[in-house]
């Protein structure tokens, strides 16, 4: 992993953004690395525009909020649209279809359909969130899946538990099905 | 304060502030006398109180651990030392203004968790050390230096108040009633939980003065002439009647 | 005269690397410091403290109490104090205004306790969602007449968690409110942090002895409880040494209030921390605290990358405040930057003291202090 990676992840409120955010850094501790997750909210509680950042560092961080991004994890299209300035040239999108379209700008993009395949499994698109962190863990120098899996088995009330654990693993499976097909 | 009761008193202490004919001192000894017919040891107890006259009632007087505190606030400093040590017996004293004005959240949110304390009011009905203002208790009518054309507004009745806010144990009677107050204050430290007692006492020097009650001994025959037993009353007394008794937990 | 104890005792958790809140750090640094009394009231940003705190007071052997108020919760606090219990209480700006009075009762009955104050944009209301540094002269002037508490700025998790147990020792050892100045960014920031297996806790002195007086004129009296048979008279007006009131005697009040001061600023080597980063060679220093420093050392750092003579002091005590160490800095320095979330209240304390062009920047919009603002505020400066 390079020395510090700046990771942004939006979207409207209800999207579970805060809660994903919350996970990827604490598997990042699971993982040995120095975190810091932040978090800003619109003005409503639900419906507006919902930002969490995690910056995951191998040396204590300095400036725990993110500058410029190298991942951006878009789970919206206006939040797409508001955090693309600050994505770094060479940075990665990963984004949802079901609600972004993405445009073309030099970054590398990678199409996660996580509320379709949340829809598909559970009826609802309320596990989208721990898809996308599924899909994560497949880019190289991230979390490990290994290390996402204890982190939400750790972070899950009990009743969500199971439901998560497999929204991770279709997130996963996802990465992976595409890795072949390529 | 008799001889008898020395004990109780700091060494060091040769008399106290109260004004000549203040109900402050003859409450002081009704407490010493009911701790004493408990056989409660002093090193057990706690005593805290607010500003005001009545706050000087157990500080520095009383021979034992007192924590003399800010105006208003002594029942949320002694919730603090009574969660803390449950072992100590804490007892707070204060007047009318100071619990029951700018305290009086604090009094009712004591009653209401029914923390381990007892809370004596001395209710004079006036804010004596401040120079006779209006309280929260001072009679429709009755002239103060803030009301000077007369009371305009309605006093708390503070046994109601406690009785609502959820006491274990309420009872109001004068310094003029001196045994039955003395009982009531017994009965308020045995029994475990929020008790309190309004001990109505006269205050010449601030009240008595501005209402044209003459001299101390106007005001014992005032409060004489204007306590009635709560088994006497008949609910159709007009409100410069004082009801005495015990409201709840008798 | 007996002094107050330091002890190894285990932390409240196992040791091993946490992922906590800011206002989790704090709750698990009080309960490691030994705190037994929690009395507080909900405010935001701090409402998290005293969540954590009801669940894990109790467990602790511990009593937790959510008071009517914050004039209620500060006054539990202190009764609880002197029935012999670490003490605390957390809340925002409206609680710490609102707690005023309590705290000035503190510091002249000599009551320990720690005060956890996570700032957010004031005045009144203001942003309450929204960080802010605004609280800083209040925690040395809010309450009436002269009083003296210790105030600490913590920057990151690791900080709070560790603060807070320093503010418990600092309280216990000089007899004082100590004031925790949280940030809304920081309560709420996440990080990994390291609780160690044991930490170095401090128990005060109970004496026996006066509890309001010594023979030195900067003395820490012993502290008996509530409970010791010691028939302690405590008071907010002017006591002797043995507590009783001296109210018109203008000796036993000049001694008293003296002594009060003398006992911090006697101490302050002791009491005063702070840390320099690139300060040797540099020709411009920034003085920063809290959040801001961070943003801070990040500038510093990319600008010493080119080369640039820069460097950074932050302070982690505000009260007392290290005006000695900001003098002699100034003296070496062709230009000194501040940049506070606040209308510049402790960039006036830098001022009295400054012996170089001071650059003062403010930000009260209810955002942190970005790198990048301090970055261009050094390159103009440099220009
Ligand atoms: S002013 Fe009134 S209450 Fe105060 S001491 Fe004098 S008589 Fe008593």
């Amino acid at each position: 992993m390079r020395e510090i990676i700046q990771i942004r992840l939006a979207g409207f409120g209800g999207q579970g953004v805060v809660l994903a955010g919350m996970l990827l850094a604490a598997a990042g501790v699971k993982e040995g690395l120095e975190v810091a997750n932040s978090n800003s909210y619109g003005a409503q509680a639900r419906g507006s525009a919902c930002k969490a950042e995690v910056v995951l560092g191998k040396r204590p961080i300095i400036f725990p909020h993110v500058l410029t991004s190298d991942i951006l994890i878009a789970f919206s299209h206006e939040a797409y649209g508001l955090f693309l300035p600050d994505m770094a040239p060479e940075g990665t999108i990963l984004y949802d279809p079901y609600h972004v379209s993405p445009g073309e700008t030099g970054h590398a993009y990678v199409e996660v359909p996580a509320t379709q395949t949340a829809l598909d499994t559970f009826g609802t698109p309320q596990s989208a969130n721990i898809v996308m962190l599924g899909a994560l863990t497949e880019l190289p120098e991230t979390i490990s899946g290994k290390s996402m899996t204890e982190a939400v088995r750790e972070n899950s009330p009990r009743r969500f538990l199971e439901a998560n654990l497999k929204a991770l693993a279709l997130g996963i499976a996802l990465m992976k099905n595409r890795k072949g097909s390529d | 304060m008799t001889r008898a009761l020395e004990g109780y008193i700091r060494p060091e202490i040769t008399g106290t502030p109260f004004c000549p004919g203040c109900g402050h001192g003859s409450l002081m000894g009704t407490i010493l006398r009911a701790i004493e017919d408990l056989g409660w040891d002093m090193d057990d107890m706690l005593f805290v109180s607010g500003i005001g006259c009545a706050g000087w009632i157990p500080s520095p007087h009383f021979n034992a651990d007192t924590l003399h505190t800010l105006h208003g606030r002594a029942i949320a400093f002694a919730t603090g030392a009574k969660l803390v040590n449950p072992d100590l017996r804490v007892m707070v004293i204060g007047g009318d203004g100071d619990l029951t004005s700018i305290g009086g959240n604090h009094l009712i949110h004591a009653a209401r968790r029914n923390i381990d304390l007892t809370v004596i009011c001395a209710n004079n009905m006036i804010y004596g050390m401040t120079g006779g203002q209006a309280a929260s208790t001072t009679p429709v009518g009755c002239f103060s230096s803030t009301t000077p054309q007369g009371n305009p507004y309605p006093p708390f009745d503070l046994c109601k108040l406690l009785e609502g806010a959820g006491a274990r144990y309420v009872a109001r009677f004068a310094i003029t009633q001196p045994l039955e107050l003395r009982e009531a204050i017994k009965k308020a430290l045995t029994l475990t939980g929020f008790t309190f007692v309004e001990a109505v006492s006269p205050c010449p020097t601030q009240f008595g003065r501005r209402n044209r009650i003459d001299q101390a001994t106007g005001m014992i025959r005032y409060l004489q002439e204007h306590c009635l037993p709560k088994e006497e009353a008949t609910g159709s007394e007009g409100p410069d009647k004082i009801i005495t008794g015990e409201f709840v937990g008798a | 005269m007996s002094e107050a104890t330091t002890q190894q005792v285990t932390a409240s958790l196992p040791e091993g690397r946490y992922f906590f809140s800011g206002n989790e750090a704090v709750a698990e640094g009080a309960l490691s410091a030994g705190c037994r009394f929690y009395g507080g009231y909900p405010i935001t940003p701090s409402s998290e403290i005293m969540e954590r705190m009801a669940a894990r007071l109790p467990e602790r052997g511990g009593v937790f109490i959510q008071m009517e108020d914050e004039i209620a919760s500060i006054a539990s606090v202190i009764g609880a104090s002197w029935a012999g219990a670490k003490a605390m209480t957390a809340t925002s700006g409206p609680g710490i205004s609102l707690m005023q009075e309590g705290i000035g009762y503190a510091v002249f009955t000599e009551t320990p306790c720690v005060i956890v104050d996570i700032q957010r944009a004031g005045p009144s209301t203001g942003q309450a969602t929204k960080v802010g540094s605004g609280d800083i002269m209040q925690a040395k002037w809010g309450s009436h007449g002269d009083a003296l508490p210790i105030a600490l700025s913590p920057w990151s998790v690791q900080e709070m968690f560790d603060l807070t147990l320093q503010a418990f020792n600092l309280a216990e050892r000089f007899r004082v409110p100590v004031y925790l100045m949280g940030e809304e960014a920081t309560a709420h920031l996440r990080e990994g942090i390291r609780v160690p297996e044991r930490v170095e806790v401090v128990e005060r002195n109970r004496g026996p002895g006066d509890p309001f007086g010594t023979d030195e004129p900067d003395g820490v009296p012993p502290m008996p409880a509530f409970g010791d048979g010691q028939k302690l008279l405590v008071t907010g007006s002017t006591h002797d040494r043995r507590g009783f009131r001296k109210t018109d005697d203008p000796e036993t009040h000049r001694v008293l209030v003296e002594r009060l001061h003398k006992k911090i600023l006697n101490h302050a080597a002791e009491i005063i921390q702070m840390e320099a980063y690139h300060l040797e060679d540099a020709r411009v220093g920034i003085v920063a605290y809290g959040f801001t420093a961070r943003s801070a050392l990040f500038a510093v750092n990319r600008l010493r990358k080119e080369g640039l003579p820069v460097g950074l002091l932050r302070l982690k005590t505000l009260w007392p405040f290290p005006y000695e160490t900001v003098e002699a800095l100034t003296g070496s320095l062709a230009h000194c930057l501040t940049f506070e979330m606040n209308m510049g209240q402790v960039s006036g304390e830098i001022q009295k003291v400054c012996r170089c062009p001071l650059s003062v920047t403010t930000q009260v919009n209810g955002t942190i202090i970005s790198p990048l603002t301090i970055e261009r505020k050094i390159r103009e400066v440099l220009s």
